[in-house]
């Protein structure tokens, strides 16, 4: 993984990494590093259980995300506005990642660009090993449903539908069955917390459990990438460090996460940091080593 | 989930789904009662014409039934000529005439048809025997009302009064014999059947072997059309009209009604389809966020604009549902104004139901709610994911 055209110093570990940095030594460290023995634990779970693991595992040496000179331009008044310009980097599976900087600096453009709900004006996105950016709006729609969540600085969630439905939606698009999609929701609520408010609806739960149900929704279909932007924007301190930790849970659980924040706290708590600027990377950075990863407890089996 | 969301979103502004769901009710009423008012006439004529089951009206040349007091001369020849045709099945003389009853010094008048109670096609008897004897009269409601005579009291009938002299000719006594429904007169009008020949004596000379009209019945597999022109070219004193002449003159008088229904007709669909269009666009303009972050997490486009049709679909529907009652309402409340407008038959309708045009006026209503939601459903599907998210976030 690298900012490239960019050369970055890993803080946390005092190294600097370049563009051919993933397979270099002493570079990040590759998802099963730090948690290795829990992820391996939780397959040996699945296996007993005969049941697939709550949230999704690194399946496959391929990056999870890799980016190559991504661009991305508006017209805006009459004037252009480069948005991305020109950048590549890799994320591997079960990394966590955060992306930070200014206002406007492009991080959530390029956030919506990995995520496949915007089209890049040049340049590649490839997830899971797959050349994204010039599928159809069709293929686009059904790559999101499979493998990418999507958790919003607004919640978003649907106000008519009770917890435990605004998590199966994802699911009822994926054509799961009702008493599996159910049994998952439930479970996923239990995962994040709120296995006693499923039937709540959106108004009727504070802004960090809206978002934990968000973010519960982003995991439905055991999706390969979570995506965050700004998670805790909405939040007071407090509640925003729940989020966090949740979010460390997860990673630790398996899940490759790519945040946009402000936050500090929450860029803390990411392995790596990429900073941007003006449309560039100006700075990516390791800030924990590998086996020092945010831990977290198994989660519940899944059925 | 479709439906649970489709619903869920109609739920969420329920006043607002409530008034819409009425808009399209007095749409589709409106509708409805243009439909069954267009169709209704016509077919409520054409009823009204082969009520009794005869397709041909033979009167004095250059008339319309009862619409002068001209009469057909030498009409027992000319009956027995009509019934020897061999399309012919039956054929019914009637004579009309004006005739007061007395009573004291008042007397009311009526309109009275001399038939024969054979084969009249005039009247329905209600209560009561027909008039097989020459003495005896068979009366509307009306007449019983104003005269405040009842069945088996006899009756002072002239069939003529002097003005100058104030003295009444052609004086019967009859018997009132049976209640009658007529068919072509007013219903609020007293109306008297006798026997012909009893009317054509109370007439006197200038009303002896005379009618006003023969109304013909064709037999089953006859054309009534050549039947008409044959009676045409025997009796050149005569005008025959068929059912179907009849039909074609009262369409060329009702096109204007048509018309009118038609237009006020489209109008309500339009009306309709704009209703539902806007009340969508603006729901889905009001939750464009979430749609977007529906697509974002993988919802379809197919899906979405299922969602939303649904949302209109069920917006018309109910709304339609609504209207075929309050349409049948509104008909049935304006059609009892109109039929008391003075002169018309008691069995003519104005606004008639027929299921094959009410179901295709309702279907095509159901059609454009279909077509409403279209247009702001792939509107929203088609949106830029992210830039809308982008904007609503600022929003």
């Amino acid at each position: 993984m690298t900012g490239e055209g960019s050369g970055t110093r890993d803080e946390g570990r005092g190294a600097v990494v370049d563009g051919s940095s993933r397979s270099t030594p002493g570079g990040p460290p590759q998802h099963h590093g730090g948690t290795e023995a829990s992820a391996s634990h939780h397959h040996s779970r699945a296996r007993d259980t005969g049941s697939p693991p709550l949230v999704p595992r690194p399946s496959s040496l391929l990056p999870a995300v890799s980016v190559r000179d991504l661009r991305r331009d508006y017209r805006m008044g009459g004037e252009t506005v480069h948005a991305v310009r020109g950048v590549t980097f890799d994320v591997v599976d079960g990394e966590y990642v955060a992306v930070v900087g200014p206002s406007g600096c492009g991080k959530s453009t390029l956030l919506n660009l990995v995520g496949v709900i915007d089209r890049p004006s040049g340049g590649v996105v490839a997830v899971r090993g797959r050349d994204v950016s010039t599928m159809t709006d069709k293929e686009a729609t059904l790559f999101r449903l499979r493998n990418v969540g999507f958790v919003f600085q607004r919640f978003y969630l649907m106000p008519t539908l009770s917890a435990r439905e605004n998590v199966e939606l994802p699911m009822a698009e994926a054509k799961v069955p009702r008493a599996e999609r159910g049994a998952r929701a439930r479970e996923l609520l239990e995962y994040v917390g709120l296995g006693a408010r499923e039937r709540h609806r959106p108004s009727q739960l504070s802004g960090g459990e809206q978002q934990r149900v968000a973010i519960a929704r982003a995991l439905a279909n055991r999706p390969a990438l979570l995506l965050a932007d700004e998670p805790t924007g909405e939040l007071d301190a407090r509640t925003g460090e729940e989020i966090i930790r949740l979010f460390g849970r997860l990673n630790a659980d398996g899940t490759t996460i790519v945040v946009v924040t402000h936050d500090e706290e929450l860029a803390r708590a990411a392995q790596r940091v990429i900073h941007m600027r003006d449309g560039e990377i100006t700075r990516d950075e390791w800030r924990v080593a590998s086996g020092e990863r945010p831990a977290g407890g198994p989660p519940p089996a899944s059925g | 989930m479709r439906f649970a969301l489709a619903s869920a979103a109609l739920r969420r502004h329920a006043a607002r789904t409530l008034l819409a769901v009425f808009g399209v009710a007095v749409s589709a009423a409106l509708l409805l009662d243009m439909v069954m008012l267009a169709t209704g006439m016509r077919e409520s004529f054409r009823e009204f014409l082969l009520v009794s089951g005869f397709q041909v009206r033979v009167t004095p040349k250059g008339t319309l039934p009862f619409d002068s007091e001209a009469t057909i001369e030498h009409a027992g020849a000319v009956l027995a000529a009509l019934r020897a045709h061999p399309d012919v099945e039956a054929v019914s003389p009637i004579l009309g005439a004006q005739v007061h009853t007395l009573r004291g010094a008042h007397a009311l008048t009526a309109f009275a048809v001399g038939i024969d109670p054979a084969v009249q096609g005039d009247y329905k008897l209600l209560r009561g025997a027909d008039v097989r004897a020459p003495e005896r009269i068979v009366a509307n409601e009306p007449y019983f009302q104003r005269t405040g005579r009842q069945l088996g009291d006899t009756v002072d009938v002239a069939a003529g009064f002097d003005p100058q002299f104030r003295s009444y000719a052609g004086r019967r006594a009859l018997v009132l014999v049976g209640v009658g429904q007529f068919y072509y007169t007013a219903a609020d009008q007293p109306v008297v059947a006798v026997p012909l020949a009893t009317l054509q004596q109370m007439g006197g000379p200038s009303r002896a072997d005379r009618v006003s009209l023969f109304m013909v019945k064709v037999r089953d597999g006859a054309r009534s059309e050549r039947v008409r022109r044959w009676i045409e070219a025997t009796f050149p004193k005569v005008t025959a009209i068929s059912t179907e002449t009849a039909m074609q003159q009262v369409e060329e008088r009702l096109g204007y009604f048509r018309q009118l229904a038609f237009i006020l007709g489209a109008i309500s669909l339009v009306v309709g389809f704009l209703l539902v269009t806007t009340l969508v666009t603006v729901s889905v303009n009001e939750r464009i966020g979430e749609i977007a972050v529906m697509r974002a997490i993988g919802v379809s486009r197919a899906h979405v604009v299922h969602q939303i049709v649904l949302e209109a679909v069920a917006l018309t529907v109910v709304g339609t549902a609504l209207g075929l009652g309050l349409g049948l309402v509104t008909a049935r409340y304006l059609n009892a104004i109109l039929s008391d407008f003075p002169g018309l038959p008691a069995e003519f309708d104005f606004f008639l139901f027929q299921p094959a045009a009410a179901w295709r006026s309702l279907g095509l209503l159901v059609v454009s709610g279909i077509l409403a939601g279209v247009y702001p459903s792939w509107r929203a599907a088609s949106l830029p994911i992210a830039t809308t998210l982008r904007r609503e976030a600022v929003a």
